[in-house]
């Protein structure tokens, strides 16, 4: 016995880890007589024997007790969907096992309230967040890159390794050669984006812009209202008497929300959905129209043809708040300015005074409000200037002879030339292009003008086009002519992102701005040689022609250059960006996995991880605090960490602290000296062996709590509390929410309607809602109005593919869970029209191969009569990792190169390169292909 | 009772319990703590002669002698590779619930370790059906068979977790493993912990009826 006693000390020296208080361990290895043989048990603190409640005979007897939980926290899911769903979260012994929806919501008004808010994957978490997709442990790559060959590392060494490369690169390259992707998975997350803003701030590296990187970045909208954010709460559909739903499908996107649409309707709305497919949305409205794919605009258009040929406008809004009575030159289709008619004028650059022609003294004035200079750093001119016509009564129609510095010149409105363009989509004409009957586009026309309020409900997919600009355009005209930008329940119902003033606070505070953010679509164009793929797939004219523009958007300094120092080292937070690049597989190829290293921070793995060289693993949204703004309901929501980090994975917070103390760590071992860097022609001093002091603010901050309570306290419109306070609750009412629309003291509220209610002027270069962009490259296009383009297709290739969020996950979280897959035909799948595949000989299920210039990929045949002939439908977010040769649907996307050049068009007021406002989308629409039946897999 | 007493007393459930925890340590993530190769045969040499069946070890402690230390942390990282990360999740899943079939099973774990008192450390419990949890769990039901003076329910627990759990996935580990191209070593221990499990399942089946009777 001795013998094996000593053997004993010797075993227990040899073991590295040692896990047990030494008192119970003690204790329950001298009552199981294993201390003799020198077993260490791991997992437990037991007792020795225990006395049962009751004997135990058969199974049943453990399903006796009542199942009971040790603690219910509050939570959500961080992802991006904009359901800010509050949940109880059930937990016993550390394992969460089910969670419910929070119910106790308010109403806005007289509306109906905004609860219980939940879908599918949100009740299934606590499931998803222990499968074999989780990635528990940092992962480094043994294999050749993709081959999948990975083993587990200590936090340690891989953060010293990723320290270690990253300073090589920025030594040897410089730190825009870094880029740190963060997508929505991680910035909905505001307190975690903060952390990862302060340190990219601090280093300097490059953070690719994912809102117009996904296609997603209302340029039209902005274009026109010189706003990006322009929505409401989604109780403002109740407030409508119409409804157009084009451009999304909330009973799928919005499950939480798409109540509003069926209530409003039973109420008395009409709910117009208008889309190519038959979507659940279009099941339930009142009305489904169903253009062709990417003819939206002619139907809108046409729309606007009948408005005004029928007199539907509402004359003195327009005349107000709109461009529309503006004076145009006819000569050279340019507003007539002020500088036109003074040299005094030309010498000051006047170029933005411009006139109206005012029907009560018979000549041309100034406009009111027009003419201010940018506002002086720290001051909106919309304070105090306006666009109140005063006694001017401006003309719509007419032609007018003016005096001018190059002589006498016809000039006339903006609105004349709108009623020559709506000449060409008269509802007959829109009908061939569309193929909607021009009854029901007159008579859709007709219910949205004459319904009072009215809004267009719409997605982000109208960005995704091309053209996308355009469509939106036509949006807000539509809304524009009848009086709806502005009275509840009207509106462009698109887009609003939250100004939480304390994130940037968090980034900057005691450091300044620093950051060096990019567009993300002109990022992978430079980085991934993307003319190359439109040259193959388009046609090298139009490559050559679109990448001129480029490059003289560049020369002109009216956008920046990415590609004079290549991108060696990236870093992906909460995005899978391999997995949604709209360029098959040359992204992947030539600008990802060329890179020199290449680190993945996810709870989950997917393709992105998988051709990663280190993976970090995440804490998933149970495990981790938190807060989220999403400006679809008046709520601040919390999330609480309901049960530690899975494996050894960390919340954002702690990896970007620790990843930044070991930066400073490695930086002062290896006696790294402090550079210069530009940054927008901002010389900044960064010296990384300061990094982690500066990163927790000396100290301060050492817990994502405490960057949750920065945020708390430094943002408008967030009832101040403490976190522990807002964790106890779950979520809060922001302030200035008492109306459909956010009022000024919300976090969510909106200028646009400062602009329309107290006549404050827009952020256009005409200050008003601007439908007439008189710049060079516009006029060029044929684009300096709303009107019609065709989509772009490729030769040969005869069906056009639409895609949509899915009912079924979010973006490509959860459409890998069994569950999910269950409710669904378990694996990827994309929906044809009967009559194309009986053409090629397809069944219902069978194996497609689906090709075209650009690639091919393989999915199952889902026949649906909702499908027009000439196109095909696939819900999105299917991994690569999913499908036959790891390629999804990116292979026959082919768009990453197309780069509109109106998008790069500059030095006009607003528009010219402004991140997070005014970029190129990555569009994913304008292709086609075609599809064939394909051997079994 | 003191330890000798117990070993005295029951030999034969001493041996089996010890087995339990050998065998828990031996699957266990080395990441976090793990008994050495080159002390299994000490162990074994102490359990096998009371064990109250015939089991052959040498397939394990042969596959054990050779290996160096050098040798050992290739083996570690080849555990991580097989059981703990992976594209799509490690290739051979060691939680019960990861399997497919068996993911709403989990729930039954948790109720048998509450019925019978067996608490995880925290940093463990979201893993609380990792195999060296569950083979730790009959470990501790057969230490609880011999203290508690109620035998018969925690041998028939025994019997019941193994059947109801273990016994359903452990074979998929090695028919998994055989797949794989790795060290012999953990074939090795999967298969003699599956030979260990039917034939203390069989004697479990008649040693219950006796006990049963004994009542």
């Amino acid at each position: 016995m001795k013998k094996i006693d000593l053997e004993m000390n010797r075993i227990k020296e040899e073991m590295r880890v040692d896990y047990f208080p030494a008192i119970s361990r003690r204790k329950f290895l001298t009552a199981s007589g294993l201390a003799g043989l020198g077993l260490m048990l791991k997992f437990s603190h037991l007792k020795a024997a225990t006395t049962l409640d009751r004997p135990y005979r058969r199974f049943e007897d453990v399903m006796r007790n009542k199942f009971t939980w040790d603690r219910v926290a509050r939570g959500t899911h961080g992802t991006n969907c904009a359901g800010n769903c509050a949940f109880n979260v059930f937990v016993k012994d550390g394992i969460v096992w089910r969670e419910e929806q929070q119910g106790e919501y308010e109403s806005t008004d007289d509306t109906p309230d905004y609860g219980p808010r939940g879908c599918q994957k949100g009740l299934r978490h606590a499931k998803y967040m222990y499968g074999n997709q989780r990635v528990l442990y940092p992962m480094k790559r043994v294999g050749k890159r993709g081959e999948g060959k990975w083993e587990r590392v200590s936090w340690e060494q891989a953060l010293t390794e990723i320290a270690d490369k990253f300073i090589d690169v920025v030594e040897k390259d410089g730190p825009e050669s870094i880029s740190w992707g963060s997508g929505t998975q991680m910035s909905v997350k505001i307190a975690s984006y903060a952390a990862l803003a302060r340190l990219v701030n601090i280093t300097g590296v490059t953070v690719p812009e994912f809102y117009s990187g996904v296609g997603d970045l209302p340029t039209g909208v902005y274009t026109t209202l010189g706003k990006v954010y322009v929505g409401d709460t989604m109780s403002a559909i109740y407030k409508s008497k119409c409804v157009l739903v084009w451009m999304a499908n909330p009973a799928v996107t919005r499950i939480p929300d798409a109540h509003f649409f069926w209530e409003a309707k039973y109420n008395g709305t009409k709910v117009i959905s208008i889309s190519p497919e038959f979507t659940p949305t279009a099941m339930h409205s009142s009305l489904w129209v169903n253009p062709k794919p990417g003819t939206d605009a002619a139907l809108a258009m046409a729309m606007v043809h009948t408005i005004i040929n029928e007199n539907l406008i509402n004359e003195p809004y327009i005349q107000e708040q709109t461009d529309l009575p503006f004076l145009v030159r006819t000569d050279t289709k340019k507003f007539l300015r002020k500088e036109d008619t003074s040299i005094v004028s030309t010498l000051a650059v006047e170029d933005n005074i411009f006139y109206l022609w005012d029907k009560k003294t018979n000549q041309a004035v100034i406009a009111p409000g027009t003419g201010l200079t940018d506002p002086p750093l720290g001051r909106d001119r919309r304070k105090f200037d306006t666009i109140d016509l005063g006694d001017i009564d401006p003309a719509l129609e007419g032609r007018w002879i003016v005096s001018t510095l190059d002589g006498d010149v016809e000039v006339t409105t903006v609105f004349e030339f709108l009623k020559e363009e709506a000449e060409n989509f008269t509802p007959e004409k829109a009908s061939e292009i569309t193929g909607v009957s021009p009854e029901v586009i007159r008579q859709i026309a007709r219910d949205f003008a004459k319904a009072q309020p009215a809004m267009i409900y719409s997605g982000y997919a109208a960005c995704k086009w091309i053209h996308g600009d355009l469509l939106q355009r036509s949006f807000v005209l539509l809304l524009s002519l009848t009086g709806n930008i502005g009275p509840e329940g009207s509106g462009l119902q698109i887009s609003n992102s939250p100004k939480v003033r304390g994130l940037m606070a968090f980034a900057f505070n005691g450091i300044g701005p620093a950051t060096r953010m990019v567009s993300a679509t002109n990022w992978d164009y430079e980085q991934g040689n993307m003319i190359e793929l439109t040259k193959n797939v388009y046609g090298k004219e139009l490559a050559e022609e679109w990448d001129g523009k480029y490059q003289e958007s560049i020369k002109e300094d009216w956008f920046p250059q990415y590609g004079k120092k290549g991108w060696k080292m990236g870093f992906f937070a909460g995005n899978n960006g391999a997995n949604w690049r709209a360029s098959g597989n040359k992204w992947r190829k030539d600008a990802f996995e060329t890179l020199e290293s290449i680190v993945a921070i996810v709870p989950d793995m997917g393709v992105t991880s998988h051709y990663a060289d280190y993976v970090l693993p995440v804490a998933h949204h149970y495990e981790r605090a938190d807060i989220m703004l999403q400006a679809r309901t008046p709520y601040v929501q919390i999330l609480d960490a309901a049960v530690p980090p899975l494996g050894e994975s960390k919340d954002d917070f702690t990896i970007v602290h620790d990843f930044t103390k070991m930066l400073s760590k490695r930086a002062k071992e290896r006696g790294m000296k402090a550079f210069h860097d530009n940054v927008d022609g901002k010389n900044i001093r960064r010296d990384f062996k300061r990094a982690f002091d500066l990163f927790t603010m000396n100290g301060k901050v050492t817990d994502v709590k405490d960057v949750i309570q920065f945020i708390i306290n430094t943002t408008p419109g967030i009832p101040k509390m403490s976190f522990e306070e807002l964790a106890a609750i779950g979520k809060v009412r922001v302030e200035g929410s008492d109306k459909t629309y956010y009022d000024k003291e919300s976090p969510y509220h909106s200028e646009i309607m400062e602009s329309v209610n107290e006549k404050r002027p827009y952020e256009t270069l005409t200050s008003r809602q601007q439908f007439y962009i008189d710049h060079d490259w516009f006029i060029e296009y044929g684009e300096q109005l709303p009107t019609h383009k065709e989509p772009l297709s490729i030769e040969g290739y005869p069906l056009r593919m639409m895609m949509g969020h899915a009912r079924h996950g979010i973006h490509s979280m959860w459409r890998d869970d069994p569950l999910m897959l269950t409710l669904q035909r378990g694996k990827p799948d994309i929906y044809v029209n009967p009559d194309d595949a009986k053409a090629r000989g397809v069944k219902d299920g069978d194996n497609l191969r689906i090709f075209n210039t650009g690639g091919e990929f393989f999915a199952m045949a889902h026949f649906s009569a909702g499908i027009q002939p000439g196109m095909t439908f696939m819900y999105h977010g299917w991994d690569p990792m999913m499908f036959k040769d790891q390629q999804n649907f990116s292979a026959v996307i082919s768009t990453s190169g197309l780069i509109k050049p109106t998008s790069m068009a500059g030095d006009y007021g607003h528009l010219g390169y402004k991140i997070l406002a005014y970029a190129p989308n990555q569009t994913y629409k304008d292709f086609t292909c075609d599809f064939e039946k394909a051997d079994d897999v | 009772m003191k330890n000798s007493a117990i070993k005295q007393s029951n030999p034969e459930l001493f041996a089996r319990s010890a087995a339990y925890a050998l065998f828990s340590n031996l699957v266990s993530s080395p990441h976090e703590g793990h008994i050495l190769f080159k002390d299994i045969q000490t162990v074994i040499s102490a359990i096998q002669k009371d064990l109250p069946f015939q089991i052959d070890f040498d397939s394990m402690t042969q596959e054990t002698k050779a290996i160096s230390k050098k040798e050992w942390q290739k083996l570690v990282r080849s555990y991580s590779g097989l059981f703990e990360v992976g594209n799509d999740g490690p290739p051979i899943p060691i939680r019960e619930s990861a399997h497919p079939s068996l993911t709403f099973k989990r729930e039954e774990v948790t109720r048998y370790y509450e019925y019978f008192g067996y608490e995880i450390n925290e940093n463990f419990q979201w893993e609380s059906d990792h195999l060296a949890i569950e083979l730790e769990f009959l470990h501790f039901l057969c230490q609880g068979g011999m203290t508690s003076g109620d035998a018969l329910s925690f041998q028939l627990a025994q019997k019941d977790f193994i059947e109801r759990h273990i016994n359903l996935w452990v074979s998929s580990i090695i028919y998994r493993l055989k797949k794989q191209t790795t060290h012999p070593y953990w074939l090795s221990i999967f298969t003699t912990l599956n030979d260990f499990l039917q034939l203390d399942l069989k004697w479990l089946n008649t040693n219950l009826d006796e006990v049963k009777e004994a009542i």
